[in-house]
């Protein structure tokens, strides 16, 4: 009686193998594999700090909570006022240029979709997105 | 034989059961702003088909450009209402999902998620929406990609730069495509040029940014 | 000769036959074994459906198309179904990830490989082929589906989502646990059916 039943499990985990793993081949380039955000698009505190001053923070809270405090140098860069503020983040940038971008706390949405505008429309390469966000920032610089 | 089939329905009540709490009509909201607004507003709307009142503890938005607001703090029994979720579009684009979280002080669901998704509609899709030269670089012109959305046919684009030291030259592709080909006069100094792009008859403008940057800062 | 070797060897020998009471009596067990038997039927293509939903919801981007459905829009649903397209595996490992149990590259494989586990057992329990099998799995996942639960509940975690990917999303916690211990109250109980008609049958 056992040994059917393990049999069926067996043949019903591999039938389910074959296209599992034609999705995930389909999908291989689309999806990070190691960390839930690409890690060629987070940068931690310390990462940060050994670029020095070849990074421009981006700060993408909105304007309230920027003016109430932020990362000292940081440009404000928000979907609100995106085509305002964009030009000014722009004057500061040159080739070469780190891009940080923040908001509070990694499971705020914002600073990932600053960094991906920047990536896709703006086309700037290194662009990231602060791992922790605000908050990270503030346990390792106050 | 039997007590399986009376185990298996008891188990369905409990489930259906437990899920008496305030009934929203809609939980997902989709909305379709025009061009021209500047906020997206949902209703989401309830009704407390219980027998006792429903107090809201708390109402917040995943966000700060979505504010949201009850009508009133307690449903009475049978009692109707609705949560207002209104999103401020700002210069934002695309498919904007935010979500309101609402409170409760039901025994069985004290948390429920409503959720506005906003389709922004795009008129005009720029690619890149900054063209750069390094100081010293050939002044070449550069190209940006200008698409129309279908629904929002266009004939002509309109490019001006807001500095002379920038020249822009629009040619119509055809298909809803136009290509803008921006050069500078020179690349000595650093300069900068906001480009306005304005479809024809239409009040909304577009922005892209031509700019000459120091050189490479990497160290 | 023995009586046996005398009963073989005569022939025409007129036997007991009260047909008419058993007839009866089988015809009444009969429908009432018929009747179990669509109602047990009916059990495995309702628990069948709601695993192969659940996992063509992880599987194909629906939101749209369910949205639709529920809003009665048929016009929109048929231009659903044209743009339907494979739904971001992303999703649904970050679902997984949310349980805070298991490693991201492992949650990402088990992203793209359960929606296909849930789709075959359904199936099974349909085609009534490898069908123990698929129920055995079946009860397995639901069951360390609700351990998880119950786990991430008790930690804090904010898990937004459930067995029906993010068309589950706006579900509360009472709501996914009743959910899921009906389901799984359902599975068992077509497990110890099949069990006991297993023990019958021999």
């Amino acid at each position: 009686m056992r040994s059917p039943l393990v049999r069926q499990i067996l043949i019903l985990v591999a039938l389910a193998l074959a296209p599992g793993i034609g999705q995930a081949v389909y999908f291989q380039h689309k999806i990070s594999w190691k960390s839930p955000i690409p890690p060629s698009e987070l940068a931690t505190v310390d990462q940060t700090r050994a670029w020095g001053e070849n990074v421009i923070w981006v700060d993408a809270r909105p304007d309230d909570e920027f003016a109430s405090d932020h990362v000292p140098g940081a440009i404000s860069l928000n979907e609100d006022r995106w085509n305002e503020l964009l030009p000014q983040f722009l004057a500061a940038w040159s080739p070469g240029k780190k891009v940080v971008v923040y908001c509070s706390s990694l499971s705020c949405n914002a600073s990932r979709e600053v960094a991906r505008r920047l990536r896709k429309e703006a086309q700037l390469p290194d662009v990231f997105v602060l791992e922790g966000g605000w908050e990270a920032w503030g346990k390792k610089n106050r | 034989m039997k007590t399986h089939i009376v185990a298996f329905a008891l188990s369905i009540i409990i489930s259906l059961s437990a899920r008496a709490e305030l009934k929203w009509q809609q939980t997902t909201i989709e909305l379709h702003p025009t061009a021209a607004d500047k906020q997206a507003v949902g209703h989401f709307k309830y009704q407390n088909p219980g027998s006792t009142p429903v107090h809201f503890k708390s109402v917040h938005a995943s966000c700060g450009c979505t504010t949201a607001q009850t009508q009133k703090d307690e449903v009475p029994p049978g009692g109707t209402g609705e949560i207002t979720a209104t999103f401020n579009i700002g210069d934002r684009t695309g498919t904007q999902v935010k979500t309101v979280t609402v409170e409760t002080d039901e025994a069985t669901n004290q948390k429920t998620v409503l959720t506005l998704r906003t389709i922004i509609p795009q008129q005009l899709e720029i690619n890149p929406t900054f063209v750069f030269w390094k100081q010293g670089d050939k002044p070449d012109p550069k190209t940006i990609m200008v698409k129309v959305s279908k629904d929002f046919p266009v004939k002509h684009i309109k490019v001006t730069s807001s500095s002379p030291d920038f020249q822009t030259k629009v040619e119509e592709k055809g298909n809803g495509e136009f290509k803008i080909d921006v050069q500078p006069q020179e690349t000595k100094n650093v300069v900068a040029s906001t480009l306005t792009i304005q479809p024809e008859d239409s009040q909304k403008v577009f922005y892209a940014t031509a700019r000459i940057t120091n050189a490479s800062t990497i160290q | 000769m023995g009586e046996k070797e005398q009963m073989k060897q005569t022939p025409n020998v007129q036997r007991p036959t009260p047909n008419l009471e058993i007839s009866w009596r089988g015809a009444t067990s009969n429908i009432k074994h018929r009747t179990s038997n669509i109602v047990w039927r009916i059990v495995d293509l309702i628990i069948a459906g709601i695993f192969i939903f659940a996992a063509l919801t992880k599987i194909f981007a629906v939101d749209q198309l369910i949205a639709d459905l529920g809003h009665l829009h048929f016009g929109s649903m048929i231009a659903d179904f044209q743009n339907l397209r494979l739904a971001d595996p992303v999703q649904f490992a970050n679902d997984i990830d949310n349980y805070k149990i298991l490693p991201w590259p492992i949650g990402v494989g088990l992203a793209f490989y359960l929606p296909w586990l849930e789709m075959f057992c359904g199936l099974a329990l349909i085609l009534r082929r490898l069908y123990l099998g698929g129920l055995s799995i079946l009860i397995g996942l639901v069951a360390v589906f609700l351990v998880a639960t119950i786990a991430a509940k008790v930690r804090g975690l904010d898990i937004t989502c459930g067995c029906f990917g993010h068309v589950s999303q706006n579900w509360s916690f009472p709501a996914h646990l009743a959910t899921n211990v009906a389901i799984l109250a359902g599975l068992l109980a077509l497990w110890f059916n099949v069990r006991s008609e297993n023990r019958t049958t021999l």
